[in-house]
């Protein structure tokens, strides 16, 4: 007794180490930050960290769709999602939003038609749907990891629904796993256009969940808070097809024509709970897709 | 397995299983501002209850997944290098053992600071997105509340399993000889 009491009372080895030999932990930890500044180099100078990437992909990304589906039924979800009632509730909310969006790409489809004198139509768009595995771990929340991978049909630069709403664009697509670009990303750039006044912009990613700065090619043009925001659409419809709702204007500071004025956009759907979405593929990937699409 | 082996494979086990639920659970908590450092966390725990050493081993291998695994999108090795230098200077803190409440947050509030200025500073000169400066702050008071949970139940469990191993093994030692008083 006498012994265990003895036993209990003393320091466990690693921590007697580390008091013996403080001093000497610093080779090692030399030795770790040279390495890790070496991978920056690598990474700055696009080594051998983009296979690197590609293989962390492959073998983490069902490690992640494990987990989260180990993790589900007791994960810190969105109100509305921890029981079965609410999740077959979004089911049939997000099956009445798809054929929304089945119907509003036929408009559009029709629109562009009546646009263009009856040729020049658009690819028509087939839909894939996602769910969120995983999201940004770092210091933002603007990349997210769904269940959906290359072997399912998804391609990079395809655009990437919720709600209704776009909300990304698939920025790597792994075997069983892909990695989208929230449109919040610093990074992310897409070509929109006011639905009212017609006039083009750029909406810009901030970090931030709720604001996207809107950079617009004409300084003169008014902007009224709440007008719809759609984008103007890529060239075979990547990664974004024309009209497809983003946001809406959501505040304008500056007067017109000033070189300071600012326009923010609220993106249309809450990109910090997204849960399912969907993943827009253009028909000719959709076949290669051997039928997962369906 | 050696108690000291026995403590290196739980310290293992707490950085991967924080990765995972790092991406997978606290950065999809739909809360204003970044996610919180679940991983920073159990690296602080690792520092103050293995030392320097294991701090650094963990910060590293810890921020290397958190840089490598889908979706990050950042420089590979910045958040490694982050992290194992907040795990190297957890496990400088003098006497982690006695550590109140107060001076624990004291500690993973500083750690915790320091480790967002440094990551943003090497985002900015690194041409990375830079997060809200007003996430700072949110950053700073949700990861040292989540210290004050996360650190000592991860270094009871670093040091618990050690002793326990240990224990176990020298029960089954012969008794010395002679009469105990």
């Amino acid at each position: 007794m006498a012994a265990q009491t003895g036993e209990r009372a003393a320091p466990p080895p690693l921590a007697r180490s580390r008091r013996r030999g403080g001093p000497s932990s610093r080779p090692t930890v030399l030795l770790l930050a040279l390495a890790a500044i070496s991978l920056m180099l690598v990474d700055v100078r696009g080594g051998a960290t983009v296979q690197l990437r590609a293989v962390a992909a492959a073998l983490g990304g069902p490690v992640q769709e494990w987990a989260d589906a180990t993790i589900g039924a007791v994960r810190v979800v969105p109100q509305g999602r921890q029981d079965a009632a609410a999740a077959q509730q979004e089911a049939a909310e997000l099956r009445r939003r798809n054929n929304e969006l089945t119907l509003q790409v036929d408009r559009l489809e029709q629109q562009l038609r009546a646009d263009a004198g009856g040729d020049a139509l658009p690819t028509p768009l087939r839909t894939l749907p996602a769910t969120v595995v995983a999201a940004g771990p770092g210091y933002g929340r603007t990349t997210l990891t769904l269940d959906v991978g290359s072997s399912d049909g998804v391609a990079e630069d395809t655009a990437v629904i919720a709600g209704g709403a776009v909300v990304g664009r698939i920025l790597l697509a792994g075997p069983t796993t892909s990695t989208v670009q929230l449109i919040t990303d610093p990074d992310s750039r897409v070509a929109v256009r006011l639905r009212g006044s017609r006039e083009t912009a750029l909406a810009a990613g901030t970090a931030d969940p709720n604001s996207i700065t809107l950079q617009l090619f004409d300084a003169l043009v008014d902007v009224v808070p709440g007008e719809r925001v759609v984008t103007v659409g890529s060239p075979n419809g990547r990664p974004f097809p024309a009209g497809l709702t983003i946001g809406t204007v959501s505040g304008v500071s500056g007067s017109v024509g000033s070189l300071q004025r600012t326009v923010r956009m609220q993106p249309a759907a809450d990109v910090t709970a997204l849960d399912r979405v969907l993943v827009l593929l253009p028909t000719g990937d959709a076949a290669r897709a051997s039928g997962a699409v369906q | 397995m050696t108690p000291r082996q026995w403590q290196y494979f739980v310290m293992g086990a707490l950085v991967v299983g924080a990765v995972i639920l790092q991406g997978v659970v606290v950065a999809r908590v739909p809360l204003p501002g970044p996610p919180l450092g679940l991983v920073l966390a159990v690296v602080i725990a690792v520092g103050l209850g293995g030392g320097s050493n294991a701090g650094a081993v963990a910060g590293f291998t810890g921020g290397v997944l958190l840089d490598l695994l889908p979706p990050a999108q950042t420089t590979l090795g910045v958040t490694a290098l982050v992290l194992l230098l907040a795990g190297a200077l957890a496990g400088r803190v003098p006497d982690p053992r006695g550590l109140a409440p107060a001076q624990l947050a004291a500690v993973a509030g500083g750690l915790s600071a320091a480790a967002w200025v440094t990551a943003q500073a090497l985002f900015w000169v690194l041409g990375d997105p830079v997060a809200p400066v007003s996430w700072f702050f949110i950053y700073v008071a949700g990861t040292t509340l989540l210290c004050l949970v996360v650190v000592p139940a991860a270094t009871w469990a670093i040091r618990r399993i050690g002793i326990g191993h240990r224990r176990r093994r020298r029960t089954r030692r012969p008794t010395p000889a002679g009469p105990r008083p």
